[in-house]
């Protein structure tokens, strides 16, 4: 039995036509909605999934705005964080592309790419978008 | 038989269609070889993954410059899935259920085929509790 | 001590967090957990004898990772021969190996 679940981004998906990558509301469904405890790893460029000022509104097509409902995954991350569910991003990751600790959403936590290996171990079933 | 201290349900979530990627086909492949060993599996399709079990897919012919190369015309892989679910009503089960948003959005509800179960997120969710393993087959990008 | 199979589907060559998949497998072959690395997809590309990457295989298995290839997946790409410590495999071990041969698997 999965009771504990960790799930992994690795690469960002932004204005799809969904409010937002739908692998991640599908994953802060499962943080708020299930009774598996379901905790999120951020890393390679999905990092950038933590930065707290992301404004997806300006996509137009004719006029028509693509982001319907003014959203984006910052906001998403922080649900995640309300609702119980530890979100992290590694550090080395963020550094390497120029995103500052103060740059996050309040909450996350920084780990190291070693530090990874012990989330793995310590989740029943470790999913990988 | 399922084996007494081996896994007796595997959940796979796919969100990748066919035709351009190959993780439908191992899927389906794995599949095979799970049932075959008395493991139950519930298959979520998410994304792109739900046009898989669309109705009406048809072979159809190679372009004619190039039935040469590429033959006559290739299977459509309803038909493999078809199989399957075939396969899982003598032995041990195989759940294909296809995620409700992502059938709406791409407007392909009411074009599922038959024994595909039309479930929600709430699914993926008791699906992946309820698993010995969960495999999570990841969409490149 | 657990048992993990790390199904690697992707191109190793691909992707930046790949070489985070090879650390993976090493590191928790050196925190005493059983590993098998199973290379499937355009994951067998990298295991050609001759590959750049393919040292980065060989090194692993030396560290006691099993490195298995998937055959159907070799033979399509025409990989005829294996590097050093990659051994060829089927589905039906991978199947193996998920029911009875782990108690986890992470799929990349």
């Amino acid at each position: 039995m999965a009771e504990k679940t960790l799930v992994i981004f690795e690469k960002p998906i932004y204005l799809c036509m969904e409010p937002v990558d739908p692998h991640l509301f599908a994953t802060a469904f499962g943080v708020v909605e299930t009774p598996v405890q379901v905790n999120v790893l951020l890393r390679d460029s999905a990092v950038t999934y933590a930065v707290e000022r992301q404004d997806m509104k300006g996509a137009r097509v004719l006029g028509v705005d693509v982001q319907e409902f003014d959203t984006n995954p910052a906001r998403v991350v922080a649900f995640m964080l309300e609702h119980g569910g530890q979100v992290y991003v590694v550090r080395e990751d963020a550094e390497a592309r120029g995103i500052a600790p103060s740059d996050l959403v309040p909450g996350v936590q920084l780990i190291s790419r070693e530090e990874t290996v012990g989330l793995i171990e310590t989740h029943d079933a470790v999913m990988v978008w | 038989m399922a084996r007494q201290n081996g896994a007796k349900s595997v959940a796979i979530v796919l969100a990748t269609g066919s035709y351009e990627r190959e993780a439908p086909t191992t899927v389906l492949r794995l599949a095979e070889k799970l049932l075959q060993r008395g493991v139950n599996v519930n298959v979520w399709a998410f994304e792109e993954a739900v046009t898989l079990t669309n109705k009406d897919q048809i072979d159809h012919s190679e372009p004619g410059a190039l039935q040469g190369i590429l033959g006559e015309k290739h299977s459509h892989v309803s038909k493999y899935i078809d199989m399957l679910l075939r396969a899982g009503l003598h032995g041990a089960k195989l759940d294909w259920v296809s995620c409700i948003l992502c059938v709406q959005e791409r407007g392909v509800e009411k074009h599922q085929m038959n024994s595909v179960t039309i479930g929600t997120l709430g699914d993926l969710w008791k699906f992946i509790r309820a698993a010995d393993r969960v495999i999570t087959i990841p969409s490149y990008r | 001590m657990s048992r993990y199979v790390i199904v690697t589907s992707r191109d190793l060559y691909e992707y930046a967090s790949s070489s985070q998949v090879l650390e993976l497998a090493g590191a928790l072959k050196n925190r005493g957990h059983e590993v098998t690395l199973y290379l499937i997809e355009n994951g067998v590309l990298a295991a050609r004898r001759g590959a750049h990457l393919a040292a980065r295989l060989s090194d692993l298995s030396r560290a006691g990772v099993t490195v298995l290839a998937e055959d159907v997946s070799a033979k399509a790409r025409g990989i005829e021969q294996l590097a050093d410590g990659v051994r060829l495999s089927n589905m039906d071990e991978l199947a193996d190996l998920i029911v009875d041969g782990c108690d986890k698997v992470i799929w990349y």
